[in-house]
């Protein structure tokens, strides 16, 4: 059965039929995997015209049942405020829509780029570029529209842009957003991601080397017009500069560099001239002075320097207090070059004023062991963040008590409520994550079971493995869920949640033989798994029961409205990317209008 | 009669060790089932905690058939048997033939290591890299071939283990087998958790004792339980699931779902299958051949001593303290495998 897409065709193929192709010339690793239809689950390969006729053929032969969806492929339409088909789609269509899409907001939501408990950092990688590459092909605007979904994490927004940006729109192309509001959403996603996250998608845009003149002038805006800036040339000074000389070009930015190194009294019109090319125009001469400073700075430029962060970086190589005004990473870093004999402690102290909440977080540990005493106002994180933080530094009843208002709100914001639910905790090793981001499954899991345990009347919880240590669960030991699942049931609760990895082995399938079994005997309470962890190798969340027990993917807050969403995507894929794109900040997004991009606009236009 | 020391003990000598005196001190714990593979946690309070694993420790090579560990920390190093690394950088991948210990903070040379990755130039330089475990099925040649100084040693075990496998490659490179079955060697190793006081394991492929391993401490052996599961002994369910052989092995309980009628059959079926899976574990652990081993000492470290060890059914390495056993690893034989194959084979009938 085929889908037109971008030139080529999506064949689903059953598993009966699966042989066949691996013995014939198509045998290619299927692209999608397990689509469900009402012929079973099927597998998806994309292929040119020519050899899905010749596969056509082909399966006529051997007897199997060929149907074709319209050939012409799909045709979604964009009214700006919801997505609609052009003609009635193919049943299959809908089909590869509702996976396509669920599989990538499964990914998106969970994926941090990181190795997990179970896969290397590579492994996780290729099985989302697999994913991205599927919804990508089947429209590019939509692909990009749930690129702004709320629980999408930052390393999946940094992959989007960098493949919408990576892929120039060809002129007869059409998608559901135009070239100029795809401009905007990426301009938005990347105001909105934290500066180091940005920064090292410009890294990571440097490195594949995309230089377009839009990706060019994205960066070069981002850059310089940013308010931030002199602190964000102290704090990233190098990705910004592996930044800058991309944008700019090497020879141009060595143009740049000479000229600004000249004070403006001594810089010719000329020069004058190329800089306002290069760099832009800005509203008045103190701004401008301030990024030419900046940029000179970044570009390696020490003379001449004005700016008070500026020349706290540069005097704290002689004299560490004379840094006191940077960020602690920056003065810490130059005392490990320049000033040995001192210690952390003197920088940690000299510098916590400026502190970010996250800095403040992350440096409790040492702050404590150096003594110093660094101020915490818990609610001003998330809950996962307040939950790793009591893994690593032990459980307080502050922590205890602001997490509980925490669930407690999020659950006011859900329009759901349920009379007595079930809740299994999955509480095995493989919870603890691993090592790059440890602790984060276990953590995302017990903040959902905080949200769940508030939206019902009555909660049933169970925490399955796992050993109690200062009023928190240590993950540890094997997965075993049968017995749980048996004991929620038994105290009638309305639904089980099973917050799990997906990793069942004491043994491997108790749980599906123990739902099969509630289900020979009538029990239809409604069981789900909710899953924080990607997995590679099953392209998605993984299953616990693959046909019995639903999985969706946590992602915090969002957790519960995706939840519903990917259950109604299921059926009715254009109902749940509807209520997707009204979950989205439109109004934000395409409201933004470009920061003073005149002088950037010559240049991208006409670059060196 | 009893049975000839396996030809990779030159100098054997009879010996009164039993298996049930190199599992002194551990109980089993729940098994653990996924596929044809299946574990029985060996769990214990005995420690010897003056022994760490190469886990964290630095490696290189400097000539092809040598690899040198440095051992910084203030504990003896035991590095496990047939320890391997498989690097990313352009540099002959090596594995060691047999265990080793290196004293504490101290840099040892082994010159009688092995490289399995035949055309590959280069040394691997200095750095702390994620280790492996040779394959089963060549691990019994490793140990045959421990002393023996020749780089190129197991390049023909590794051809045919790579054939077998469907890997038709005319190169000695073990990590085409990495490359090619990456997912499902992941698979494995994410099927099974390393769980408190576990020092050890039985592993089990369908339904047959395929190995034994203990470790010195818990830590220990939760540092090697990924190379152990995924390389080794993953391969070996790879390769019997490749086969097409049962896909649930006999030792794994089943519910039956056709009589329960009712939640509390439910419950009683759970919990029988339970008692079954455990008592299963205790006969596996029963059964195991009441055989001396034959022994030959390899190496006197301070207190330790690395010996080589074979019994009819088994074949692999320890480390004692005295007559306290600290390490352990033993592979079933290949001859003991044809054996139990036939013996468990239907009788023919028509």
């Amino acid at each position: 059965m085929f889908l037109s897409d971008k030139g080529k065709r999506l064949a689903l193929i059953s598993s009966g039929a699966s042989e066949m192709i691996r013995d014939s010339l198509f045998g290619d690793e299927p692209s999608l995997t397990n689509i469900s239809t009402e012929h079973g689950y099927m597998n998806g390969y994309y292929m040119p015209p020519g050899q899905c006729e010749a596969l056509c053929a082909l399966c006529r032969k051997e007897g199997f049942d060929v149907k074709m969806a319209p050939q012409e492929g799909l045709s979604l339409r964009w009214s700006g405020r919801s997505i609609s088909c052009n003609s009635a789609p193919h049943p299959l269509q809908e089909r590869v829509i509702s996976h396509v899409v669920r599989q990538f907001l499964e990914s998106a939501t969970t994926s941090t780029g990181r190795a997990s408990f179970y896969n290397t950092g590579e492994e996780q990688h290729k099985a989302l570029e697999v994913i991205h590459r599927t919804l990508f092909y089947l429209d590019r605007g939509l692909y990009a529209l749930l690129l702004t979904f709320g629980g999408i994490t930052d390393h999946t927004r940094q992959m989007g842009v960098l493949r919408l940006l990576s892929f120039p729109r060809r002129g007869d192309e059409t998608a559901l957003l135009s070239g100029k509001h795809e401009s905007e959403l990426i301009r938005w996603i990347i105001s909105t991601m934290p500066p180091q996250r940005t920064l090292k998608l410009f890294e990571m845009i440097a490195r594949t080397r995309i230089n377009n003149a839009r990706t060019r002038r994205l960066m070069l805006n981002f850059l310089l017009h940013n308010p931030r800036i002199e602190l964000w040339s102290t704090r990233y000074r190098s990705r910004m500069r592996t930044a800058l000389i991309h944008a700019l070009g090497r020879r141009s930015a060595s143009i740049v560099a000479d000229i600004l190194s000249r004070k403006d009294e001594a810089r010719s019109d000329r020069e004058r001239k190329i800089l306002k090319g290069m760099l832009g125009a800005f509203p008045g001469r103190e701004k401008r002075d301030r990024v030419y400073e900046c940029a000179a700075f970044i570009l390696g430029v020490k003379k001449n320097l004005s700016l008070p962060l500026l020349l706290a970086y540069e005097g704290a190589k002689k004299e560490l207090e004379a840094g006191a005004s940077l960020s602690f990473e920056t003065l810490e870093g130059l005392r490990s070059t320049y000033h040995r004999d001192r210690n952390s402690a003197e920088v940690l102290a000299m510098t916590k004023r400026q502190m970010t909440d996250g800095q403040r977080l992350n440096l409790q540990k040492k702050a404590a062991d150096s003594g110093v005493e660094l101020s915490l106002d818990f609610s001003r994180y998330t809950p996962v963040r307040l939950y790793i933080y009591a893994f690593e530094m032990g459980m307080t009843e502050e922590i205890r008590m602001t997490l509980h208002d925490k669930a407690r709100d999020g659950a006011a914001r859900i329009p759901l409520s349920f009379r007595k639910i079930g809740v299994i905790v999955d509480c095995s090793l493989s919870m603890k994550g691993h090592r790059t981001q440890a602790y984060r499954p276990i953590a995302q899991a017990l903040a959902i079971r905080d949200l769940l345990s508030y939206m019902a009347d009555d909660t049933v919880i169970v925490h399955s493995g796992g050993e109690i240590d200062d009023s928190l669960i240590q993950p540890s030991g094997h997965t075993s869920l049968a017995s749980d699942l048996l004991d929620l049931v038994e105290q009638k609760v309305e639904i089980v949640f099973i917050l799990s990895d997906g990793y069942e082995n004491a043994p491997s399938g108790r749980l599906g033989e123990v739902m099969l079994a509630l289900r020979r005997l009538g029990v239809t309470t409604p069981v789900y798994q909710l899953s924080p962890v990607h997995a590679a190798e099953s392209g998605g969340v993984r299953p616990l029961i693959p046909e019995l027990i639903p999985v969706m993917p946590v992602s915090e807050k969002e957790s519960p409205a995706l939840m519903l969403i990917t259950a109604i995507m299921r059926e009715n894929p254009f109902k749940a990317l509807n209520a997707v794109i009204s979950m989205l900040p439109l109004d934000e997004i395409f409201k933004m209008q470009p920061l003073f991009e005149e002088g950037v606009r010559e240049y991208a236009a006409s670059p060196a | 009669m009893p049975p000839a020391p396996h030809k990779a003990l030159k100098k054997a000598r009879k010996g009164k060790t039993t298996v049930a005196h190199l599992l002194k001190g551990c109980e089993p714990g729940p098994m653990q089932s996924a596929g044809i593979m299946q574990i029985i946690p060996l769990l214990s309070d005995i420690e010897d905690h003056g022994i760490v694993s190469p886990v964290n420790a630095r490696f290189r090579t400097e000539a092809y058939g040598t690899m040198i560990f440095e051992n910084s920390s203030s504990c003896m190093m035991l590095i496990p048997c047939h320890t391997g690394y498989v690097v990313k950088q352009p540099a002959q991948d090596h594995a060691m033939g047999q265990a080793a210990l290196v004293r504490s903070e101290s840099v040892v040379s082994f010159d009688t290591a092995m490289c399995i990755q035949q055309t590959q130039p280069g040394f691997i330089a200095a750095d702390n890299y994620a280790m492996m475990i040779l394959p089963f099925v060549l691990r019994e040649k490793a140990l045959q071939l421990r002393k023996e100084r020749s780089f190129s040693k197991l390049w023909n075990d590794i051809l045919d283990f790579n054939r077998e496998l469907g890997i038709d490659k005319s190169q000695a490179h073990l990590e085409y087998f990495f490359t090619a079955f990456e997912r499902e060697l992941n698979q494995f190793v994410a099927e099974f958790e390393w769980i408190p006081r576990q020092v050890g394991a039985l592993i089990l492929v369908n339904s047959v004792v395929a190995g034994i391993e203990r470790s010195p401490s818990a830590e220990y052996f939760q540092s090697v339980w990924e190379p152990l599961i995924r390389e080794c002994y993953g391969s070996l369910a790879l390769k019997a699931a490749r086969k097409r052989e049962a896909s649930i092995p006999s030792s794994r309980v089943s519910l039956n779902l056709d009589s329960i009628e009712s939640l509390n059959d439910l419950r009683k079926a759970l919990g029988e299958a339970e008692e079954r899976e455990a008592e299963i574990a205790r006969k596996t652990i029963r059964e195991l051949l009441d055989e001396p081993f034959y022994y030959e000492e390899e190496e006197r470290l301070e207190k330790y001593t690395l010996e080589t060890v074979s019994n009819s059914q088994f074949i692999g390495q320890l480390v004692r303290d005295g007559d306290r056993v600290c390490y352990l690893s033993l592979i079933t034989r290949d001859e003991w495998r044809k054996k139990k194959e036939w013996d468990m084979a239907e009788p023919f009938a028509i």
